[in-house]
């Protein structure tokens, strides 16, 4: 496909004349989009999800510049979060999808082998507000820097630092005052996923 | 690591993306950029404004998108407003529509109205014999002869207005377009006819600075007074023109959407949409017949007894007259095998079922005053009117 050798930054300027290059934005960028709505939704429905991210993310191109980081998963981790919640309003009970408009905590839970895990996973998310779960989560899943997670939410970075500090401290405060001896059931989690 | 960062990463291990949810999913984007391609070229242009008549969609996107890519549909906005004003300042708010006997009235004759909303041409495709660069380089030197002093700007503000006049056919009938603008791009559109959809049809809308407002060359986006720095030596503009296209004119020729249809269809746009000096179209014009693939397609006859010659290039089909070097219309081609819009038959122009669609360019030309609805609607529009921010247009090397 041409167009292999843009940037990200290029792709984002020309896209708006030249749609077809999302299709190199999608062979580079397709497995991380795939990971970040695999980890909220879970992988059966990512696999579905991730066209629709990039097909909406072809009718807000105009006028993207990349972050100054030159990537442009921090915009398209932005439109992801969109179709998530889309995603997940259409297929939850209404009670449930405006709890927790951008996480299916099922599919979380899936993840973690033992009941107190994800109760603890739980409670020391379940704090935090959606956007500040959503900034500690950019940096922990998606490997962001705060300032990338800053323009995903479109925030600013000052404010992603501080929120970012902020959700740091509670999750680890609301994490120590559950039962159970995290860091050991943690290392007994990975030993036994490791034996497996 | 704390025991969060633990806690995380063991919530965070995700499959990898299957090879079958790559391939499908690339298949469902490839089918949306066709469609998207279909649409882009105008829609990007200032001329795609006109052919909606004036009534706008308005993709407001944050200059670092995230959360202000909430909209993920394109957020239309279509704000219908009285062409009376009231003299106080208005609330916010949806506008009263347009009552038709608040409508201006155009400025050419009354019969002229009736003519344009049965317009019809006719394409004489067994007549050739020519180049289309004999026939751009005629239509450039009648073009060339109106041309005054060597000084002069390339865009032409010398009247305060800019008025034009054009009628889009599609799925067998018309919509009229009146748009009337002023320098800094402020202006009125007005829609009569309702065949190319648009709630537009038979009302006024104002139209502000800042929503796609720049000039376009090829795929490189100039701001007014960038134009205004381009060379009228055809040689010395030849050079800049195919340098916006960013690759070579000639990599991508098999495709319907190549650089060098880019190119030729931005010429069209330029000369069709803004107050250029003769000096200027004459450069772009002997520059236009220089650009690769352009084919002569037939005589030109339309239902205002003008004639001209039809070229071809991509998706486009273009006529213009080498007599005069007036550009009498430009046809976007349906494409085989890509339905236009999904399917789905929208108020958009380009969706009406058999996707084709072609606009006469009636008039264009500079005018020292506007209907007093008109000016009125454009000073309501400066003062109320949201001013769609831009992010920087990227600076080319002129």
């Amino acid at each position: 496909m041409t167009g292999d050798q843009y940037s990200d930054g290029e792709l984002l300027a020309r896209l708006p004349r030249q749609p077809e290059l999302m299709g190199v934005l999608y062979e580079r960028h397709a497995q991380a989009v795939f990971r970040y709505l695999a980890r909220r939704a879970g992988p059966p429905a990512a696999e579905d999800l991730v066209s629709e991210v990039f097909i909406a993310a072809l009718s807000a191109s105009s006028r993207v510049i990349a972050h100054d980081s030159g990537s442009a998963l921090p915009w398209l981790y932005g439109i992801a979060l969109n179709v998530l919640r889309r995603h997940l309003r259409g297929t939850r009970p209404a009670h449930e999808a405006a709890t927790d408009p951008g996480m299916d905590w099922d599919a979380v839970d899936a993840r973690l082998d033992a009941w107190a895990e994800r109760g603890r996973l739980r409670a020391a998310l379940a704090g935090l507000s959606e956007s500040d779960r959503e900034l500690l989560l950019l940096v922990a899943w998606e490997g962001l820097t705060p300032t990338e997670a800053a323009a995903a939410l479109d925030i600013t970075q000052t404010v992603a630092r501080s929120r970012l500090h902020r959700a740091r401290t509670r999750a680890m405060k609301a994490l120590r005052s559950q039962p159970g001896r995290g860091h050991n059931v943690v290392t007994t989690l990975h030993a036994r996923r490791d034996a497996s | 690591m704390s025991p969060l960062d633990d806690l995380l990463d063991s919530a965070g291990r995700v499959p990898d993306f299957s090879r079958e949810g790559m391939r499908s999913g690339l298949e469902n984007l490839d089918a949306a950029i066709a469609r998207a391609s279909a649409e882009q070229t105008v829609a990007r242009r200032k001329a795609a404004r006109r052919w909606w008549g004036g009534w706008r969609g308005v993709t407001v996107i944050g200059a670092t998108a995230g959360i202000a890519v909430a909209a993920v549909v394109a957020a239309t906005v279509i704000r219908p407003v009285s062409s009376t004003p009231p003299k106080a300042a208005p609330q916010a708010g949806p506008a009263p529509r347009v009552t038709a006997k608040a409508k201006p009235k155009p400025a050419a004759d009354p019969g002229a109205a009736v003519a344009l909303s049965s317009m019809s041409y006719t394409i004489d495709t067994t007549t050739s014999g020519t180049t289309a660069a004999t026939v751009l380089d005629a239509a450039a030197t009648a073009i060339g002869k109106q041309a005054g002093t060597a000084q002069e700007p390339n865009v032409d503000w010398s009247k305060p207005y800019f008025h034009t006049v054009q009628v889009a056919t599609c799925n067998g009938g018309t919509t009229t377009y009146n748009v009337w603008q002023t320098r800094t791009d402020d202006g009125v559109g007005q829609a009569t006819g309702g065949a190319c959809g648009g709630p537009g049809a038979g009302g006024m809308y104002p139209i502000t600075a800042g929503f796609a407002d720049f000039y376009g060359l090829g795929n490189q986006p100039l701001t007014q007074s960038q134009v205004d720095q381009l060379p009228t030596d055809p040689d010395k503009l030849w050079p800049l023109l195919e340098g916006f296209d960013g690759d070579s004119l000639n990599s991508d020729t098999a495709s319907p959407h190549s650089n060098a249809s880019t190119l030729f269809q931005s010429i069209w746009n330029l000369i069709t949409s803004e107050p250029l000096s003769p000096a200027f179209s004459k450069a772009l014009l002997e520059d236009a017949a220089k650009i690769p693939g352009v084919t002569v397609e037939g005589k030109y006859t339309d239902s205002l007894g003008r004639t001209g010659t039809t070229l071809h290039i991509g998706i486009w089909t273009m006529a213009i007259d080498t007599a005069t070097g007036q550009i009498l219309s430009m046809t976007q081609n349906a494409i085989p095998g890509v339905p236009i819009c999904g399917g789905k038959v929208t108020a958009h122009s380009l969706c009406q079922p058999g996707g084709s669609s072609t606009m006469v360019y009636v008039s264009a030309q500079p005018v020292a005053s506007v209907p007093k609805e008109v000016a009125a609607m454009i000073a309501y529009g400066q003062a109320h009117e949201p001013k769609v921010s831009m992010a920087p247009v990227p600076s080319p090397r002129l």
